[in-house]
């Protein structure tokens, strides 16, 4: 008996091996199918990642308003409320439980350097999304490997882009969502749930930042001019439906905390929305020299006017192509928003940039096609090369190398050397959940733009008794509010101001830093 | 203590909301992309016959509808069929009606007695069945409306897909007698238009009592219809399904068999417990454990437990949503709570976009009327439902599996000489 097996002697007898060919894993087979593309598309969104992620913590410096979002994500996270004082319904608060999520996932608020550093991280991860969805967005929209790969570039190495992108913006996590939106909407097979899961990633950017829904229109327009006419009836049905309920959720939020009409005592969404679209003070015209509204623009058009001009330029010329009318309109409509009066929020430019970067690669792809259209093409192309090499590298050099964020890391040290525990701050809310997570109990840090607006913060109508207060830009700006009429809202932040002295200044021009110590005189009334 | 409840009601709230999401995927399904529609029409078209049929219309007291029925099935286009009429030994007037549409048409009618005791469908089948002598055996019920080249695309799709059952529709017509009627409509436009094409897709596949068609051989070789079965169409569709068979499904508003809903709500309570009741049975039966694989059989026992799920979610919903606003829930449980609305607001949409869907296909328009009847019917018709699912438990559990009919007065049909198909909406001279 043999222990080998035997060997078969007549090779027409031998059985072939089995087809080495088994069923591909469906993602292995998407990978291999688009393989062109995906080597065209990673090193542009690894590109991205990088110019986004070099320097991202030291510039731009942390502001008020990304402090505000991590104070919110903290309270989510340690407090379970939503919100660090009482919330009311400046904006839905799906933002910041996408960040609350993020770093309760991450442990985030543990491990980062500072809580805004914990919340940029998730910008990159936000940025690098709405940068590959830009890619397949081009894509669907018929435009060629190397024009798609103009507008993520344009859209990734943008110093207005690089600026805003970075900081903890509700902008940031809700254009992903539009993206992501718009990307869907365009798609032709399984419409259905492609439609579907539009409407859901819209609903998700208008819970995120509301204004967002200006996007409505063009998003509904995309999607009704890719429906095949057949299904259309109810591919369209459920994603209106579906996207009407799931913003209902924030009405049905107000109505089980039973803050939805105004009452006593009780915040309320209704009037929340009426503060915003009606008694919300105006920043004036951008054609006013000096008004907020005009000093925002400037500080957009400095940091990047190739791209907004391009995209403006290319808006109105691509209103003639049928594929793009909807993006075209889209772009023309936001900027209008620009003219109106009302309050213009610094970092609404954010919802721009995608389709500032797409528009002009899409008049690229309409403009090569025609022979007569070429010179001018040329012309333009020429000239925006010119602005671009000259204007870019500098912004984009300071953005990745200049530490514009030393003079807030210097202050909140010396905070936490020189100011006791039992003693009262008012802060910029850029340093608020560094100082409650260093250990100052939650009633002795108080973000000075509620000193005055929240009336749970003065208790029997007495003002309370502060020892230290941090000016930084944003509270510059508000001190200089009324300044010349002698009225402000901010009353008690101008008191503690005018009686207190300087005992620490770091960093100059903007992004100057003070700590003021109170004096007795100034204290209470 | 409020952890508990709390808990379950999160709970129920997450399964609520599973199963109508899973209703409203299986009612979109045809719908889910241009090719899946495409896909759900007789796409063989009509090609030259090459089977023969037998056409089994079993019949009891059907006396007011049986003679027109009969006399459309003998005049279908196609070379070579045959209406196999079965009547019961205790039912004369229908008998004789039988025998009045033979001698009309000798050559394609035959009358089959049946003597089995109780009477039912399936008994009434099987006993037809060795009479058939076609290759294909095809089922109607008494009050069908047969669209006449029916049997040609049938015959074109067995040959050109190679199946062994192919399902045609059927639909309720009259949709505006009564103020559920518009629902019941619906429920079958859905059902035969898309539902039953994810099932064929997905292998596991309740049968419809008519216009549906299985080849002898397979027929014979699996042992007929299942004779105690209340719901002996589910009960081939499970058996078939796990035996691998192929089922190809079919609707074109051109050719769906018409019919009318049941004439009163005790009627159709009947009607539908006793479809609830044949779903318990099959479930019972456990013909389905030997399907192959795990999620087929996860499949069965979901599709096979549906009428149920869906009548308890029905229910519940409300109540769920009224626990809310009357205890003291925390706010992210009581939104929770609040999810399974919105898989059941979509249904209602579709359905509403679905009358306007159904109304078209049928050379009608849909008015206000029938979006009100369907919107303020919608949840009576819930509760309905949550009665027919538990008295068909009730009566599971007595054992009561005799055989509760429902009456045909044909109040789909036109009373004009020569019945027209593809106009037929409003009852003429309908009464209840």
């Amino acid at each position: 008996m043999t222990l080998l097996l035997d060997r078969p002697t007549n090779d027409a007898q031998r059985q072939p091996p089995p087809s080495l060919h088994r069923r591909r894993a469906p993602w292995r087979q998407w990978l291999a199918d688009h393989r062109v593309s995906v080597m065209w598309a990673t090193p542009l969104v690894l590109l991205s990642g990088v110019i986004h992620a070099w320097g991202m913590h030291r510039a731009p410096q942390r502001v008020d308003d990304e402090g505000t979002y991590m104070a919110q994500a903290y309270a989510v996270q340690h407090f379970g409320e939503l919100a660090h004082y009482t919330y009311w319904y400046d904006h839905p608060p799906l933002g910041w439980l996408q960040i609350a999520a993020w770093t309760t996932t991450t442990g985030g608020f543990d491990r980062a350097a500072n809580a805004i550093a914990a919340g940029r991280e998730l910008m990159l991860l936000a940025h690098l999304v709405t940068t590959a969805l830009l890619w397949v967005l081009a894509r669907q929209l018929r435009l060629s490997r190397p024009l798609a790969a103009v507008a993520v570039v344009a859209y990734a190495l943008s110093p207005l882009g690089l600026y805003f992108h970075r900081m903890v913006y509700l902008d940031n996590i809700a254009v992903a969502w539009t993206v992501a939106a718009f990307t869907l909407a365009t798609v032709r097979h399984r419409q259905l749930l492609a439609f579907a899961g539009g409407a859901v990633c819209f609903a998700a950017a208008v819970l995120t930042k509301e204004t967002f829904v200006l996007l409505l229109p063009p998003l509904a327009w995309v999607m009704w001019r890719t429906a095949h006419p057949e299904t259309r009836r109810y591919t369209l049905a459920v994603a209106s439906t579906l996207f009407v309920l799931l913003c209902s959720g924030y009405l049905a939020l107000a109505l089980l905390k039973r803050e939805l009409i105004p009452s006593p005592d009780r915040v309320s969404l209704f009037e929340a929305v009426k503060y915003q679209l009606v008694d919300r003070p105006g920043s004036g015209s951008i054609f006013t020299e000096h008004s907020a509204a005009s000093d925002i623009f400037t500080m957009w058009f400095g940091l990047d006017p190739v791209l907004l001009i391009a995209g403006s330029v290319s808006a109105v010329a691509l209103l003639l192509v049928r594929r793009m009318r909807p993006f075209a309109v889209a772009y023309l409509m936001l900027a209008l928003m620009l003219v109106r009066p009302g309050y213009l929020p610094i970092p609404y430019v954010v919802v721009m940039l995608p389709f500032a970067a797409l528009l002009p690669a899409a008049a690229l792809h309409e403009g090569l096609r025609y022979r007569w259209l070429q010179p001018a093409v040329a012309v333009a192309v020429a000239v925006a090369a010119v602005m671009l090499a000259t204007l870019w590298p500098p912004r984009i050099e300071q953005l990745t190398k200049v530490d514009a964020d030393r003079p807030m890391a210097q202050a909140k040290t010396w905070i936490t050397g020189n100011v006791q525990r039992d003693q009262r701050i008012l802060v910029d809310d850029a340093l608020w959940v560094d100082l409650v997570s260093a250990g100052y109990p939650r009633r002795n840090v108080v973000w000075y733009f509620k000193a005055d607006t929240d009336p749970a913060l003065s208790p029997g109508g007495r003002d309370p008794r502060y020892d230290y207060m941090m000016v930084s830009r944003a509270v510059r700006g508000t001190l200089a509010i009324g300044a010349e009429t002698g009225r402000t809202p901010y009353r008690q932040v101008l008191e503690a101001y005018q009686h207190s002295v300087l005992v620490a200044s770091y960093g100059d021009g903007a992004d100057r830093v003070d700590i003021r110590r109170i004096e007795d005189e100034g204290r209470g009334s | 203590m409020m952890l508990l409840g709390n808990a379950l009601l999160a709970v129920v709230s997450v399964a609520m909301t599973v199963v109508s999401a899973t209703t409203l995927w299986w009612m979109l399904h045809a719908w889910s992309s241009a090719a899946s529609l495409a896909s759900t029409r007789f796409t063989a078209g009509c090609r030259r016959p090459s089977l023969t049929f037998s056409l089994l219309v079993p019949a009891r007291h059907e006396q007011a509808v049986l003679a027109e029925t009969l006399d459309r099935l003998a005049t279908l286009d196609h070379p070579d069929f045959e209406v196999i009429a079965i009547v019961g030994d205790d039912d004369p007037e229908t008998a004789a009606i039988a025998q009045a549409a033979a001698e009309r048409h000798p050559t394609a009618v035959r009358v089959v007695v049946d003597s089995s005791v109780p009477k039912s469908k399936p008994r009434a089948m099987n006993t037809a069945l060795p009479h058939c002598r076609g290759d294909v055996v095809g089922v109607f019920d008494a009050e069908d409306e047969v669209h006449p080249d029916l049997l040609r695309y049938v015959d074109s799709t067995f040959t050109a897909s190679g199946a062994d059952v192919v399902q045609g529709g059927v639909q309720l017509m009259n949709f505006r007698s009564n103020w559920w009627a518009v629902r019941n409509c619906l429920e079958y436009w859905f059902w035969f238009s898309s539902r039953m094409h994810f099932h064929a897709g997905a292998r596991f596949i309740p049968l419809g009592g008519n216009t549906v068609f299985v080849r002898a051989s397979l027929l014979r070789s699996s042992g007929g219809w299942e004779d105690h079965c209340l719901a002996e169409d589910c009960e081939l569709g499970v058996r078939l399904s796990t035996a691998g068979a192929k089922v190809v499904v079919c609707y074109d508003p051109e050719l769906v068999t018409r019919e009318e809903t049941p004439g009163s709500l005790s009627d159709w309570l009947k009607q539908r417990c006793r479809w609830n009741q044949g779903f318990l049975q099959v479930y019972a039966k456990g013909e389905w454990r030997d399907l192959p694989t795990r999620q087929q059989r996860t499949l069965a026992r979901y599709t096979l437990a549906m009428p149920f799920l869906q009548a308890f979610t029905g229910v519940m919903i409300p109540i769920s949503i009224a626990l809310m606003f009357v205890a003291d829930v925390p706010v992210p449980i009581a939104l929770l709570s609040l999810a399974p609305l919105v898989p059941t607001i979509l249904v209602l949409v579709v359905e509403i976009t679905g009358v306007g869907d159904f109304a078209r296909a049928y050379g009608s328009r849909a008015r206000v009327g029938d979006y009100l009847r369907l919107i303020v019917g919608a949840i009576p018709y819930q509760i309905l439902l949550a009665i027919a699912a538990m008295r068909a438990v009730a009566r599971h559990r007595r054992g009561d599996v005799n055989w509760e009919k429902t009456a045909h007065s044909g109040a789909h049909r036109v009373r004009t000489a020569e019945p027209a198909p593809g106009r037929v909406l409003e009852p003429v001279g309908a009464t209840r």
